[in-house]
């Protein structure tokens, strides 16, 4: 929670930003709370790659470097290659820090993005839809809010079946 | 709207998970108003802004609440579900009817949806809302920009509580 006037980033592109931090330090929060047994414990019916909160992060951070690589490839700036990771749960934290990072530094390159190019750069991603990079990073927010849902979703299941035994 | 605490509180599908996310984010946002007074709430809190949208908390509610309905009204429209255009005049909300009003178009929004929580993604990429030459939303994106709507103006008035 932002305490102070100064701790806001500035204009539409700022407000991306901070919401997309917070979206992620409430995941992170979710994520604090969950031992090492529920990171790793398959949801039986769910499909192979959200089948578990460990599959569902390594998954959300390699999205995390997609979206922003969508953004420096249209822009011609610097993309690097993602990594397909297995992530350690105790390392997931600074791996979320890391992919945040990656982003803040494709908006606050030199020059940074504007506000106009947020709204006139358009792309076609991989799964055949186009976006321009405002709704690119709506995307990328609301994707860590849904698995922040259904992470907390998983926990509730393996709590009733932990209340059943 | 209630927050979710048990398994069954869950829309299903893709669509089930946009509209939790967007309940959650009116929840939040009613709550924070909750704590915020009558003479505040409608204190103009940047007198300077062109946006007439953006002056108090009470014209952002205005706003927040009319562009709900028209997101809505969008996808009442492709499906040919009756709806009343809201046109662009903005009712104003007083402090003590906001949470109501939230509460309503967010209800209005689950109408709108009803039966459609488990379509799929191809169904959803191919059900495109708006169009113009350049510009294209389908109706994920449009929830999407629906939900970040509402974040981005309570993160917003987060900002003006501060100036007070």
């Amino acid at each position: 929670m932002k305490r102070s006037l100064e701790e806001f980033r500035v204009g539409a592109i700022g407000s991306i930003l901070d919401e997309y931090k917070r979206a992620m330090a409430e995941l992170r929060f979710v994520l604090e709370n969950i031992d090492a047994e529920d990171y790793k414990r398959i949801v039986e019916g769910e499909s192979e790659h959200c089948h578990s909160i460990e599959v569902i992060m390594n998954h959300v951070v390699r999205a995390g470097y997609g979206y922003s690589n969508y953004i420096r490839e249209a822009l011609s700036l610097e993309v690097l290659p993602i990594a397909d990771k297995q992530i350690p749960q105790n390392e997931i934290g600074a791996e979320i820090e890391g992919m945040m990072t990656y982003c803040y530094e494709t908006f606050e390159s030199d020059p940074p993005i504007t506000d106009e190019q947020v709204e006139n750069v358009y792309f076609v991603t991989r799964w055949d839809i186009k976006y321009n990079i405002d709704q690119l990073m709506e995307h990328a927010i609301v994707h860590v809010l849904r698995h922040r849902r259904q992470i907390e979703k998983f926990m509730l299941l393996h709590r009733s079946k932990g209340a059943g035994l | 709207m209630k927050p979710k605490d048990k398994l069954e509180d869950y829309r299903s599908g893709g669509i089930g998970a946009l509209m939790d996310e967007y309940e959650r984010a009116a929840l939040e946002l009613t709550r924070l108003l909750e704590t915020i007074t009558e003479d505040d709430y409608a204190r103009i809190l940047d007198p300077e802004t062109e946006d007439s949208d953006c002056q108090s908390i009470q014209t952002m509610m205005n706003h927040v609440v009319h562009a709900g309905y028209g997101y809505a009204n969008s996808i009442r429209g492709h499906f040919s579900i009756p709806h009343k255009p809201f046109g662009d005049e903005r009712p104003q909300i007083q402090k003590s009817e906001i949470g109501d009003e939230i509460e309503k178009v967010f209800e209005y929004t689950i109408e709108t949806l009803g039966g459609k929580w488990e379509m799929s993604y191809q169904e959803m990429n191919g059900l495109i809302v708006y169009r113009t030459e350049k510009f294209s939303e389908n109706i994920e994106q449009l929830l999407e920009h629906a939900v970040m709507h509402i974040l981005r103006h309570r993160r917003q008035i987060d900002k003006f509580l501060l100036k007070i």
